[in-house]
């Protein structure tokens, strides 16, 4: 066996002396289970929750108040759930269209973004309630992209009609300067088309990249509620 | 070795010992870059590293020897004695 310089020895011992150290304020990892204090007996979670109140009807607008009642009713699930889901769909729906002057005599407005959350055990029927209240959102969201894509056709022939038409009357032009360069010559093309904005009433997508894209680059005279069982 | 208790070296102290070791063996156990790291072992550490020397003796013989091993549970018994 190799002996042990003395730096090495010192530097074992300055070890021992600060385990001990540790091991007196209690802070040191118990290194074998033969040392470890057995456990102890695991205290049952805790199960009761928070008293909260029964939902009311009266939170939601009177036209609201039946349709979310029957959807309850028939899913057999508690009405928070549906009306939570609609008033987020309400509010998406309103959008940027209304907002609030906290201030009488100042130009301030705050435009309010709803966001709502489902809590619930599982099999409680959280989504299919959510689904109901936002069917009505779904079927204009069918209607949009429907809109959307008869937008983008016409927007490509109005496009290439554009194009063609600059062409043409560029090459006329052309043409009348070569035979005489004093001619005046027409190159009013009119108003390039715009790409229409999409507009887009549902998203699935909660990151904030696509948050940003439809407010970039699709037209949301909404604000686009974002869809989700679980985020 | 997560986990790490207030005495432990930090993980790569350990792993960097542990190869400077299996690579140049006793030859590198009293050097000047050894000496700090081995001191900042915690005894459990110093443990898991002879278990360790143990296991890959039989695989890097030439460095890992049977004097090392020795050598380094001297250094354990002093830093564990009561």
């Amino acid at each position: 066996m190799s002996p042990l310089s003395d730096e090495m020895r010192a530097n074992a011992f300055a070890i021992n002396q600060r385990e001990a150290a540790e091991r007196q304020r209690g802070r040191l990892r118990i290194a074998s289970s033969a040392e470890a204090p057995p456990w102890p007996e695991p205290k049952p979670l805790p199960s009761g929750e928070i008293p909260v109140d029964a939902f009311d009807y009266e939170f939601l607008p009177v036209s609201l108040q039946e349709w979310v009642k029957d959807i309850s009713n028939r899913l057999q699930c508690p009405p928070d759930y549906v009306a939570v889901a609609a008033i987020i769909a309400l509010g998406a729906l309103i959008g940027r269209r209304l907002g609030i002057r906290p201030q009488e005599k100042t130009d301030w407005l705050e435009i309010p973004n709803l966001w709502g959350m489902i809590i619930g055990r599982p099999g409680l029927m959280k989504s299919p309630a959510m689904e109901q209240a936002l069917k009505p959102l779904h079927h204009l969201e069918i209607e949009a992209r429907e809109k959307n894509e008869k937008a983008r056709q016409e927007y490509a022939m109005q496009s290439q009609a554009f194009k063609l038409k600059k062409e043409a009357k560029a090459a006329l032009a052309r043409k009348t300067l070569t035979d005489n360069p004093a001619a005046k010559v027409d190159l009013e093309f009119g108003d390039e088309p715009k790409e229409p904005a999409a507009i887009r009433y549902v998203t699935n997508d909660s990151s904030s990249a696509m948050r940003l894209f439809p407010c970039s680059n699709f037209s949301t005279p909404k604000r686009t509620p974002v869809r989700a069982a679980f985020i | 070795m997560s986990n790490l208790s207030p005495t432990d070296a930090p993980q790569a102290t350990y792993d960097a010992v542990l190869w400077v070791l299996r690579e140049y063996g006793l030859a590198r156990i009293d050097d000047e870059w050894m000496r700090p790291r081995l001191a900042e072992f915690s005894t459990t550490q110093l443990k898991e590293l002879i278990a360790a020397m143990g296991r890959m003796q039989s695989r890097y013989p030439q460095t890992i020897t049977s004097e090392l091993i020795s050598t380094l549970k001297e250094y354990y018994d002093v830093a564990t004695q009561r």
